[in-house]
């Protein structure tokens, strides 16, 4: 394990990243509150993703090291060791460490770092720690269980089961699959008993033709040929029948421990049948011992069916560890949410969701630890969610326990791709559990949607017979399903006991077959084709007698207890209800409650009378039936409201009589149906609900796993950029048609008629346009997007930095981070990165008093420091406001004259704003003394020119011992920025209006010379203005009367552009210019306007730093000239950005 | 003669037996030639947009389809002092140079010329037309008139005319930020 896998390497890099990250503000939170467990699961939890990721790469340093953080972390939540401050200083060590050596991997491709010296301490930490925890502890158990090396070496062959492939198609698959197993175990069994008769054979070649076909479909290629060997074994023994030989079915078992072993979960089916079949035990005690055997099995058959059973699938298992791990994490925080609202059947049902997932992809993976418990954590909270077991925090943390196994031996396959932890002692308490659950579930009668028809005793059996047929369809379809089969059973059950005193008359016959019929049909609508078959035989008996009855014959109706008793097998509930017991029937009691004494008493008109109200109960039947289906159908689908359901009646009432006559019986079926869909109705729309958010959950994933290279957005974003340009060529032209429409109107002087036709045209033009606009607007919106990042991303490195910070300083500080979820350019949030932390440090360092201080001011002890981001209009503002000391402009004014940047004239001149704005220039800073933090006069100069280098401004506002708010003002894209354009002589510039303040007229009586610089006042205030022509030597044709002047803003400061003509607002795309172009020009780009033209965009504060050059150089030069008396002559804030010499 | 320089070899591999193919112009009365595989296209000189501050033979930015680009002056560049016949008919060079996209005004654009490798001679010690031989990558005879063979590496990329830039700022390192290049 000590080669670096390169191909991983930058996978690794960017995931443990990620988890680093996350560690690191989860230790942060551990450091205050030391006895949190789940901070400490969270971490751990971390942790053992980088040990995992770390050693599958091949990380020698950072797996050792991770691994011994990870036990001590183990220690630390199992509660064998006490959270220290001391150890989680180890555990950032530790993290730090980690970091420290994924860059190096990042930059050297190697791990550089030592780390033996930390292990050292953790080890001396871990041994410390309380022995007794040490042998639970160590997370990694050498356990070699079932998996043996011949299963490993069968697992290579991927031939079936694809992860890509639709999960619903696979549960479908998985669902047919164990029906139709059932179906063929239970005809195992029957052979094994009596002699095998073509018939039966026929029906498990259907079985297995079934499945062979549903395998083909699927592409599972090797199940394909385990099914054709194993239908035409079967057709060969059906041959043997039928010649009168022997045949030997003893194949039919190998096959089905051959399927056995591939689907783990068909042994449910089989046990669940096995149990029904035994009727006696409670039958989930029965699945331990039977999938233990399974376990047990599994190794033979492999032996026995050499080419297939691939014990773990290898090319799955990285498919499943990615998958499996989203599914576990989001099991983690549903069931920390559930350790808090115990009682939440959402949070249940997704949960329940969450597992079942992990159990397939398990399965189909042939994990066997890993499905066994997820399986029996899956019973488990199937109880939960059903009310059999009160969930309680035991429960829960069991739940959690279960959880963390699981992705414990995922980790673990993820790098050493076997499973090596244990699982049995947790199945064994799960099933304690569940067993325990499920006796105590005797006395409690909730169970949904049956409350009035199963007595206690079924409910146990019902769960099974949910289990074994009805893993994944809707709860309430198959309620409703149960509910149907039970009636047309009890009736069935009355008339065979009929049948049997009475003489037989075809009528009844037929009422029976019909009977049959509908379950037929509705097992059909069920997808429940082994009761399909049984139920189309029943028909077809039921048939031939009519026919024999036809005929004269003499019939014997024996067929019909054995179908019954067939029928009890599959639906043990049936039992109870051969004795008649309909008076909880609560559909038309009356009916139902005549008809049995009528069957007992065989009197003939009461027969008959028994008909009339039969043929009534069966039309009711229907109908209530068709109608409770289709709610349950509708509601899934949609909340269900009354007046739908009263359409949905009326549907019916067509649907179900023609004939008047029964229109009061059908009355009372349809308030009844309409009371049964209404008692249905919050279950479904629970259900619904539960539906919904898995749409949203697979939404989430979706989103989640999208990495897209960020050159091909680059690419995008150029693209939509064009498309931006090439919109306002349109509008260009748009305009120049309407021009042309006025010239040809006034000059030419064409008709109106004409005209019209190219009015129409250019409106029509217009509407293009607009919509053009309209759609790339939208895209580009779209592609910033994908551009955008939340600035947790940013924010999230801070608290970290000031916990070291506060650590060394011995400040109390509290951090508190808003708006967070804020989105902006990824480009532009690593450009900030560097400015905030320098702006946060001197918040800490210089605004932050000391406790003592602060008490003495009467201020809270701890200080407070607010990292808040937030939108206005296209820009980001994030504020950084502290409740220090705040700027103290004397010490700034001081500082500033002693360092000689100032004349103590100058600085007394100066406004509060500018006073405010000197800790901005370079080798500026007033703490009387340098600390490890800052001081060193570098760092707000460099925020600035960082800031304004992303077309941002900076904003400083302080209120002495009240404390300082430093705003950031940057704009959401580099790309695109919404700009001024104006003209000066014949060219066009562009400002970005992120640095105008406002534009102003003047006229030439407006301005004045103060010190050789041209002035406005404005509102009182002198602002120095550039003429732009003049900047750019380029010729201005304006009129000196009326100027237009553009207020920028940098640097804090405050200049006015002169331009001749103001072009509007307009978005633009940036291009750059090449260097040796741009360098030192006064522009920061170009953009290419609507009429291909190409218009400069201004480097404002660049520009300003060269006219303050300008005006030092020429004071400096008249400063010679005039021998001064005075030593510098500086012009006012204009030259304040400049540097002197 | 510089046969192992990358321009060369390239040039050997796509030709046969050490042709060079060159795109031949004028300034002036001067006649130049520039390897053909440097010329992206070659176009009528468009609207080009003045940058104020830029250095004195940049003419300004042109808009290329899309994309910005430079436009330097070859005459100005090069201070040819030859008067040009025609200041309104001037064609505009697109080359590729390293991974710049760079236009160059020139008077006029002849026809492409085949020239062996040994008919090309390097530059001659002394000034051809004004002309510093480090911009030379060597000369040769057609029709008894002297074709320049221009390298524009070094006409783009030499540092001395990054000394012409405004001298406005005072940081000498700033100079020597530039000319890392």
């Amino acid at each position: 394990m000590t080669d670096i896998n390169m191909a991983l390497l930058n996978d690794f890099i960017d995931e443990s990243r990620e988890h680093l990250d996350e560690m690191e503000s989860l230790l942060l939170k551990l450091s205050n509150q030391p006895g949190n467990l789940d901070l400490l699961n969270d971490i751990f939890r971390t942790m053992h993703n980088v040990k995992g990721a770390s050693q599958l790469t091949g990380l020698d340093k950072i797996s050792r090291l991770s691994h011994r953080l990870e036990d001590l972390l183990d220690l630390l939540r199992q509660g064998s060791k006490q959270t220290t401050d001391e150890i989680v200083e180890l555990l950032i060590t530790g993290r730090d460490r980690i970091v420290e050596l994924v860059s190096e991997l990042e930059s050297a491709q190697e791990e550089l770092s030592s780390v033996d010296e930390l292990i050292e301490q953790l080890t001396l930490q871990i041994e410390g720690g309380d022995i007794k925890a040490s042998s639970e502890a160590s997370p990694v158990e050498p356990v070699q269980e079932s998996i043996t090396p011949s299963q490993q070496a069968a697992s290579t062959d991927a031939g079936y089961d694809e992860e890509e492939y639709d999960q619903e198609l696979f549960k479908i698959f998985i669902e047919h699959l164990v029906e139709q197993f059932s179906l063929l175990s239970v005809a195992t069994e029957h052979f094994k008993q009596v002699p095998p008769d073509a018939e039966h054979i026929q029906e498990c070649m259907d079985a297995v033709n079934r499945l062979k076909s549903s395998a083909n479909y699927m592409g599972y290629d090797e199940l394909t040929s385990l099914f054709s060997n194993w239908s035409s074994s079967l057709e060969e023994a059906a041959k043997d029948i039928a010649i009168g030989n022997d045949a030997f079915l003893d194949f039919m078992d190998v096959y089905l421990d051959d399927l056995l072993a591939r689907y783990p979960q068909l042994a449910d089916s089989k046990t669940s049948v096995y149990a029904d079949r035994e009727d006696s035990k409670p039958a989930q005690e029965n699945i331990i011992p039977q999938e233990q055997g399974i376990t047990e099995t599994v190794t033979p058959a492999v032996a026995e069916s050499s080419a297939s059973a691939p014990a773990i699938n290898m090319s799955l298992i990285n498919d499943f560890v990615d998958e499996s791990r989203e599914h576990l994490d989001e099991m983690e925080s549903l069931l920390l949410q559930l350790n808090n609202e115990l009682g939440n059947l959402d949070l249940l049902n997704d949960i329940f969701r969450t597992m079942h997932n992990i159990k397939g992809a398990s399965q189909l993976t042939g994990l066997d630890k890993i499905s066994r418990l997820s399986h029996r954590l899956e019973d488990l909270l199937d109880l939960l969610r059903q009310g059999n077991i009160q969930t309680n925090r035991v429960i829960v943390q069991l739940l959690i326990t279960g959880r963390d196994r699981i992705v414990q031996l995922v980790s673990e396959l993820d790098s050493f791709e076997e499973e090596r932890s244990s699982v049995d002692e947790l199945i064994a308490q799960l099933s304690e559990l569940i067993s325990a659950g499920v006796s105590a579930h005797v006395t409690d009668e909730k169970i949904p949607g049956d409350t009035s028809l199963t007595s206690n005793k079924e409910s146990a059996s019902l769960t099974e017979t949910n289990i074994s047929y009805d893993e994944e369809n809707d709860k309430e379809l198959f309620n409703i399903f149960v509910d149907y089969v039970k009636e047309q059973f009890s009736f069935l059950a009355s008339a065979s006991a009929h049948f049997k005193l009475a003489p037989i008359d075809k009528e009844h016959l037929l009422e029976c077959k019909d009977a049959v019929e509908h379950l037929r049909s509705s097992a059909n609508y069920m997808g429940y084709d082994e009761l399909l078959t049984i139920l189309s035989h029943w028909s077809s008996s039921l048939e031939d007698s009519c026919d024999e009855l036809d005929s004269g014959e003499d019939i014997d109706l024996s067929f019909m207890e054995s179908y019954l008793d067939e029928l009890t097998r599959h639906f043990p509930v049936l039992k109870d209800l051969n004795v008649p017991s309909f008076d909880d029937t609560k559909i038309p009691d009356k009916v139902t409650t005549e008809y049995i004494p009528a069957a007992t008493t065989t009197t003939e008109d009461i027969v008959e009378e028994v008909e009339e109200d039969k043929s009534m109960l069966q039309k009711t039947l229907d109908n209530q039936l068709f109608s409770r289906l289709n709610n349950a159908l509708d509601a899934s689908l949609q909340k269900v409201s009354d007046s739908e359901y009263e359409t949905l009646n009326n549907v019916f009432d067509e649907l179900v009589t023609p004939d008047k006559s029964d229109s009061k019986n059908l009355a009372a079926a349809k308030k009844n149906a309409l009371e049964a869909a209404k008692k249905l109705s919050p279950n479904q729309q629970k259900t619904e609900q539960a539906k919904a958010k898995e749409q949203e959950n697979k939404d989430k994933r979706i989103k989640k796993t999208m990495r897209v290279d960020a050159d091909k957005i680059d690419a995008l974003m150029n693209q939509v950029g064009e498309l931006v340009v090439d919109r306002s060529y349109f509008y260009q032209l748009f305009n120049e048609m309407r021009e042309m429409q006025q010239y040809l109107k006034e000059m030419v002087g064409v008709d109106q008629k004409e005209l019209k036709m190219f009015r129409a045209f250019t409106y029509r033009l217009s509407e293009a346009i607009s919509s053009l606009s309209r759609t790339s607007n939208e895209l580009q919106e779209g592609v910033m997007k994908m551009r955008m990042l939340p600035i947790s991303h940013l924010f999230n490195r801070y608290p970290r930095l000031v916990h070291d910070l506060t650590m060394n300083m011995g400040k109390k500080v509290e951090l508190v981070l808003r708006g967070e979820e804020t989105e902006l350019d990824k480009m532009i949030v690593e450009e900030l990165s560097d400015p905030l932390i320098h702006i946060i440090r001197n918040a800490i360092d210089h605004g932050l008093e000391l406790s003592e201080e602060r008490l003495r001011n009467n201020k809270p002890e701890q200080g407070k420091l607010i990292l808040e981001a937030y939108q206005e209009s296209n820009h980001i503002v994030i504020e950084v406001r502290d409740d220090g000391r705040g700027l103290n402009p004397e010490k700034i004014k001081e500082k500033a004259v002693s360092n000689g940047l100032y004349s103590r004239d100058d600085v007394e001149r100066m406004s509060q704003r500018d006073v405010t704005n000197l800790i901005l220039m370079p080798g500026f800073s007033t703490a009387e003394k340098i600390t490890g933090t800052s001081g060193r006069g570098v760092g707000m100069d460099v925020v600035k020119k960082n800031i304004e280098k992303l077309n941002g401004t900076l904003d400083i506002d302080s209120i002495p011992g009240k404390g300082t708010l430093m705003r950031l003002k940057i704009p959401l894209t580099l790309a695109i920025i919404h700009a001024l354009m104006v003209r000066v002589g014949g060219d066009m510039f562009t400002i970005p209006l992120a640095n105008v303040d406002e534009t102003v007229r003047i006229s030439q009586n407006d301005t004045s010379f103060v010190e050789g610089v041209e002035v406005i006042h404005l509102r009182g205030i002198a602002l120095p203005i550039f003429r732009l022509s003049a900047l750019f030597s380029v010729k201005s044709d304006q009129d000196l009367d009326k100027s237009f002047v553009v207020i920028v803003n940098t640097d804090g400061q405050r200049i006015g552009f002169v331009v001749d003509e103001m072009l509007g607002q307009e978005e633009v795309v940036i291009k750059p210019l090449e260097d040796y172009v741009q360098e030192r020009s006064g522009f920061s780009g170009a953009t290419i306007v609507g009429d291909g033209r190409i218009s400069l965009i201004l480097d404002v504060y660049e520009l300003v730093k060269m006219t303050a050059n300008r005006q030092i150089k020429r004071h400096k030069e008249q400063a010679v000239l005039l021998k001064a008396t005075k030593p510098k002559a500086i012009g006012s804030s204009g030259d304040s950005s400049g540097r002197l010499h | 003669m510089a046969e192992t320089t990358y321009e060369l070899e390239r040039i050997e591999d796509d030709e046969d037996d050490g042709v060079v193919q060159l795109v031949g112009f004028g300034i002036g009365k001067e006649r130049f030639g520039v390897d053909i595989l440097t010329v992206q296209e070659i176009i009528r000189s468009t609207e080009v947009t003045p940058v104020p501050n830029s250095p004195s033979f940049v003419e300004g930015v042109i808009n290329l389809r899309g994309d910005i680009i430079p436009v330097i002056d070859l005459r100005k560049r090069l201070s040819l002092y030859l008067e040009s016949n025609d200041i309104e008919k001037n064609w505009v060079l697109i080359l590729r140079i390293g991974n710049r996209v760079v236009g160059f005004i020139v008077d006029n654009v002849s026809e492409v010329l085949k020239i062996a490798e040994d008919d090309i001679d390097p530059p001659p010690n002394i000034v051809i037309a004004g002309l510093e031989n480090q911009y030379i990558r060597g000369v040769c005879e057609i029709d008894n008139k002297l074709l320049i063979i221009l390298d524009f590496e070094s006409v783009l990329f030499n540092e001395e005319y990054y000394a012409l830039k405004d001298m406005d700022f005072d940081e000498v390192k700033l100079i020597e930020e530039v000319t890392v290049e």
